[in-house]
Parts: C-alpha cells; sequence; structure tokens
C-alpha cells in the first residue's frame, strides 16, 4: 500500500480540509517550531504560545480559501504573524520587531582581528567538505539546535525561516516587519553565531 | 581596500550573489589574496547550506498529542457549523 506522502504540499491540504489526523499531525511537527520563534519575536515569549493557539484557528478558518500563491507554511507564518500583531495592538504594545538593531555591532569577536583588521586569530581549514559529513559527527547536530535556541528570537526567527525553511528575504521582512537591510545583518550575525560554535567543536 | 574583519561582516552578502559592482570587485579582490578569508567564506557556506538539510526540532509527542486533538475538534465544528 502507498503511504501517504504529506511533504506533498497540494495532499495535505486537501487531507487537512477532510480533516484528517495525520495532516494534522504532520502539520504541528513540522511548522511548530517556525511558528514559535515568529511568534516569540513579535510579542515575546510569555504569550507566544497563546498566540499560536489563536493563529491556528485562523488558519483552519481560512483554509478552504487558501489560494496556494505561496506555501502552506508561509502562509501560515504570515497568519502567526498578524495574530502577533493583533495581539499586541489590544494590548496597546508598539510592534518592537526590528527596533534598536545596532548594524555597527561586529558579527564576530574583536579580539578575532588585529588593529588593522585582519585576521589575529584565523579560521583553520575544515577538513570537511559537505553537510552530510558536518552532519554525521556525533553531538554536532544537537550543537547546532543548541546554538539556534540561544540566539534572540528575532534571529532564531530569521534563521529558520531563511536558511532552514527557504523562505525568501522579502516575505521574512513582511512577515517580521523589519527592513530589508536589518534582516540581512540579523541573519549574518545568527550564521556567524553557529559557525563559531562549529569551529570551537572542530577543535 | 577591505579589512578581513569588512569581509566578515559582508559574508552573507556575497554568498547571497547581492552586491554593487565595485563592493563585489574588492570582495573578489580580497578573497584571490587571503586564504584565511577564503576559509572563512567556505565555512559559512558549509554553515549555511548544513542548515538547510536540517529539520526544524519538532515538539514533544506529548504537545503534538494535545494540539491535534484541539485542532481536530475546531476543525469538526465549524464542518457542523458549514454543514
Amino acid at each position: 500500500m502507498k503511504t501517504a506522502d504529506y511533504s506533498d504540499q497540494d495532499f495535505l491540504i486537501k487531507q487537512l480540509l477532510e480533516s484528517d489526523e495525520n495532516a494534522f499531525r504532520y502539520v504541528v511537527s513540522h511548522y511548530h517550531q517556525s511558528m514559535l520563534y515568529v511568534a516569540k519575536s513579535i510579542v515575546g515569549p510569555a504569550i507566544a504560545e497563546e498566540v499560536i493557539q489563536e493563529a491556528w484557528v485562523s488558519v483552519i478558518k481560512a483554509l478552504p480559501k487558501f489560494e496556494g500563491r505561496s506555501s502552506l507554511k508561509t502562509w501560515v507564518l504570515r497568519i502567526v504573524s498578524n495574530s502577533a500583531k493583533t495581539r499586541l495592538r489590544k494590548e496597546s504594545r508598539n510592534i518592537a520587531v526590528g527596533d534598536a538593531i545596532d548594524v555597527e555591532v561586529a558579527c564576530l569577536p574583536d579580539d578575532r582581528f588585529r588593529e588593522n583588521g585582519h585576521w589575529g586569530s584565523a579560521p583553520q581549514h575544515w577538513n570537511i567538505a559537505t553537510p552530510d559529513e558536518l552532519l554525521s559527527r556525533d553531538g554536532l547536530k544537537d550543537l547546532i539546535y543548541k546554538t539556534i535556541d540561544s540566539l534572540p528570537p528575532i534571529q532564531q526567527s530569521i534563521i529558520s525561516m531563511r536558511d532552514m525553511d527557504g523562505l525568501e528575504m522579502s516575505e521574512i521582512c513582511k512577515i517580521l516587519d523589519v527592513s530589508e537591510s536589518n534582516s540581512r545583518v540579523l541573519l549574518h550575525r545568527a550564521r556567524a553565531k553557529i559557525w563559531q560554535a562549529i569551529e570551537k567543536f572542530q577543535d | 581596500m577591505l579589512s578581513c574583519k569588512d569581509i566578515t561582516h559582508i559574508a552573507s552578502e556575497g554568498l547571497e550573489k547581492e552586491m554593487p559592482f565595485f563592493k563585489r570587485l574588492q570582495f573578489s579582490m580580497h578573497l584571490a589574496m587571503c586564504k584565511n578569508c577564503r576559509h572563512f567564506m567556505d565555512q559559512i557556506e558549509l554553515t549555511v547550506n548544513t542548515l538547510s538539510k536540517l529539520e526544524p526540532v519538532k515538539p514533544d509527542q506529548s504537545y503534538v498529542d494535545e494540539q491535534v486533538s484541539s485542532l481536530m475538534n475546531i476543525a469538526q465544528t465549524m464542518h457542523k457549523k458549514e454543514s
């Protein structure tokens, strides 16, 4: 018997509309982390879970009208963002995402460089050429997840949407209400943090 | 002339090929001369490619069970109202 392929978006939507339990199981398992990052970025961690619940209700209500102009996950994340912003407005709080981003802050510690800006403590050559080789190292996957977990929520959101989910930067900016230049700075800082963690792991 | 520190600042722009022409030229010239920055760029690229292979962390089974049951209830209630 052929197993159901929920990664096929059309099939997934059809099954969700038919209230297939496994389809709901798939979206909760695969979308929850990104939804949580987006909600935390906009409303903070205390009420992020409540925002997710409100967003799920909106998703189920609006699903029959989903037109497929973006991926289902992108559409769901946009709904999370709208729910979070509505919640902020209700509580008369300002949307703080993207505020106070200091673009001058270095992505690597200053002590890695000499006064003239050239490397003092330069990166060593890695004897690894592919992601599969890197991920085959015991403990490295957990280290990457742990490092993402330690990032500020806005960086968690951006790196997971861009590098793990493959969303376009323009879409990410709309979801988080962050300017393109700020989101690029934040994405690069997050990547640099993960690079540093892998570099340390290699030592 | 860009320093190594400058290169580490703009590495992601370099990867995403979104630099204006003269900046790209300076960036490429620096990389041609600097082995350490070539290592850095290769490693940042490998980091990004590795992230693209990772699945998002899945929530606990008990959370998924609870959430799915609540979503199924909402969906079924909505369908009943519609029919």
